[in-house]
């Protein structure tokens, strides 16, 4: 039985699968669930109890899209690594671009203290701006872009260092 | 009299495709124009012709009009199309295409320029007996300025580009501490927008509709309107679902509403296809908002509820014809929805990726105008509207549960969309009694999340199944899919032994 955490819409499921043929017997989150899955190509029939559904499957790197009876799920692979420790509810000190685009405006600078809700980076993207902000109070440790330079969704803009909780 | 036989059309994606196929039915040839990113784009396939005009960024094409001259010129057409976005509201581009002996599908320059200031707009309407918002005249970008007007007209209040639309160059202000990062937000944004960095303030309406007209006007004096449309679901103050009448809007209303639209265009001495936005508040009161002087993305549900097609309608105008028809009596109901390339749970950042797999909705009184095909690739270089949905029925509500359908019919995967997000602002109960206005998003969708569906475990599994196997190869060969990137494939662009880079 192989097991792995798929990232549904972002959410983290753990999925044990073992594959007899095209028999497939899953337990999704403790879930158990009995599928009999036909694949050919990006077309997928999938047998559940008395229903069959027919999937569209179109994997593209560690991105799985399905489409299944008139639902899109994006799913991901996800690392344990990321999953498991340090997420929920810590803010993240390394501040990412969240979409492709044009760095209009740098808005602090190395050693700057820097309040929560404060404008970090003017992104641009499709002729509209977007405001990078920062998540809580903070000193900026680094920063990686100028205006002008053009990023990928999840290129590092700003490093923040958080102030200790006291 | 101008022949229109040959129609260059000035723009991409779902537009450009949309006026080639009515010229088809009209006999009148089709040239398409392509940056590099759209070499294999549906527009560049459907028309008769294509022509190359430059680079992805749309300055050094779709904008560049010295370009889209030569190309008229080369492939020898009569008359230019120009859409809507890009050059459509550009005076200039109109001109130019006048004075290169060809005809401008769309209305005079000097209708285009009137309406495209929105300050001299409002003065003019003032004029014409319009009702408007109160606002001032463009102030300069210093805050105190805008604090000063602000505390005349009286918070909330917005600030617009003088030569906006669309949304861009605007923000919101509730308070005069968001004034400085608002007003050169906004500057810099129409600046980059429109080339034009002007700016002025608005008193805000809370929680209005958004109703439009649509007008048509021909080159003898005859200005007639098509009904109204409702385009109140806005994310952005971009429109994402429009309907077709409003639910607001009874016989009395329409009346005075149509009439105010008719006469607002007459006054700019309007030729073609015309909108009159309007915003109309809780007590029923309606004010000028400003004038799309060109064909709009939401012209669908017009075309169901009249039964014209008003691309053919602006061809045969600008022919010199009479307007074909006077006073149409719509009937029925229609919706469209936005298919955008954009996150709704991440504040409608844009998506970019491939169109791996594209099921279309289809079926009866259901239309799918799109511009891509599995395998397009969408990118940031333009605007992120990927396809429309509309729907018809006898009555609001049959339309909207075609449109339910339709929705859970159009399936795209490769690119996130916003869907689902459509769907349930479609199903939500809110929407279905038709108590609609601009902050319907705000109040109803805040904070939305996907929905877990009722298949969200089998998917899971299907993705742990589907990433079992051996990775798939992508486009360029490469072979991916390990959870680490090799360093040999991080490093990429590069092609050992051809000494190219």
């Amino acid at each position: 039985m192989s097991r792995k955490t798929i990232l549904v819409a972002g959410i983290p499921h753990v999925v044990e699968l073992a594959r007899r043929g095209e028999d497939v017997t899953a337990r999704v989150d403790d879930v158990p669930l009995a599928l009999t899955v036909q694949r050919d190509g990006q077309r997928w029939r999938v047998v559940g109890g008395d229903r069959t559904l027919a999937a569209t499957v179109f994997r593209d790197r560690d991105t799985v899209w399905i489409a299944i009876d008139g639902e899109i799920h994006r799913c991901t692979a996800a690392d344990d690594a990321r999953t498991g420790g340090a997420g929920g509810g810590v803010h993240s000190p390394r501040v990412t671009a969240p979409m492709p685009g044009k760095v209009l405006a740098v808005r602090v600078e190395v050693g700057q203290e820097v309040a929560a809700g404060d404008p970090l980076v003017v992104l641009e993207a499709m002729k509209m701006e977007t405001i990078v902000s920062a998540d809580a109070a903070a000193r900026v440790s680094a920063v990686n872009v100028t205006a002008g330079s053009m990023v990928e969704p999840g290129q590092v803009l700003v490093v923040l260092e958080f102030a200790s909780p006291h | 009299m101008p022949a229109v036989r040959k129609v260059l059309i000035a723009n991409r994606g779902e537009i450009a495709v949309r006026i080639i196929r009515t010229c088809r039915t009209m006999g009148v040839a089709s040239v398409a124009v392509y940056s590099e990113a759209d070499a294999d784009a549906l527009h560049v396939r459907l028309a008769d012709e294509a022509v190359a005009i430059g680079p992805a960024p749309a300055r050094e094409s779709y904008l560049a009009i010295e370009k889209l001259l030569a190309a008229a010129d080369r492939s020898r057409a009569d008359a230019v199309h120009p859409g809507y976005g890009f050059l459509a509201e550009n005076a200039g581009f109109a001109a130019a295409v006048n004075d290169a002996g060809l005809t401008f599908i769309g209305p005079p320059p000097q209708a285009i320029a009137t309406m495209g200031d929105k300050v001299v707009a409002r003065t003019l309407m003032e004029q014409a007996g319009v009702p408007v918002v109160p606002a001032t005249a463009v102030l300069p970008p210093d805050p105190a300025a805008f604090a000063a007007a602000a505390s005349t007209l009286g918070f909330p209040v917005v600030i617009k580009a003088a030569a906006g639309g669309g949304g861009k160059g605007m923000r919101i202000v509730r308070r005069v501490e968001e004034l400085p990062e608002a007003v050169a937000g906004a500057a810099r944004e129409a600046t980059a927008a429109f080339g034009d960095g002007r700016i002025y303030l608005e008193r805000y309406l809370e929680r209005p509709r958004h109703v439009e007209v649509q007008v048509f006007a021909d080159t003898h004096g005859s200005v007639a309107h098509l009904g109204e449309r409702e385009c109140s679901i806005q994310r952005r103050h971009q429109k994402i679902v429009e309907e077709s009448p409003s639910p607001a809007v009874d016989a009395a209303l329409r009346a005075a509403m149509t009439d105010a639209a008719v006469r607002a265009a007459a006054a700019v001495d309007y030729v073609g296809a015309g909108t009159i936005e309007f915003l109309l508040d809780q007590e029923g009161r309606f004010y000028f908002l400003e004038m799309n002087t060109r064909l709009q993305v939401e012209h669908p549900i017009t075309e169901w509820i009249t039964g014209l097609d008003l691309v053919r309608e602006q061809i045969l105008v600008a022919r010199g014809a009479r307007l074909s028809f006077e006073a149409v009596t719509p009937r029925g109901h229609a919706l469209e929805c936005r298919l955008y390339s954009e996150d709704p749970a991440h504040q409608f950042l844009p998506a970019t990726g491939t169109v791996h797999v594209l099921g279309e909705p289809s079926g009866a009184w259901v239309r799918f105008d799109s511009g891509i095909t599995a395998g397009s690739r969408v990118g940031v270089e333009y605007d992120p509207l990927l396809a429309k949905i509309s729907t018809f029925g006898a009555t609001r509500d049959e339309a909207r549960t075609r449109m339910l359908t339709a929705l859970r019919e159009t399936v795209l995967l490769g690119v996130v969309t916003n869907r689902d997000y459509l769907l349930a602002v479609v199903a939500h109960p809110a929407f279905a009694k038709g108590a609609t206005h601009t902050e319907f998003l705000a109040e109803h969708f805040t904070g939305w999340t996907p929905p877990v569906g009722r298949h969200r475990d089998t998917a899971a599994a299907l993705a742990a199944l589907a990433l079992g196997g051996p990775a798939p190869r992508t486009d360029d060969g490469a072979r991916l899919g390990t959870t680490e990137p090799s360093p040999w494939e991080t490093l990429g662009g590069w092609r050992p032994g051809t000494g190219q880079r």
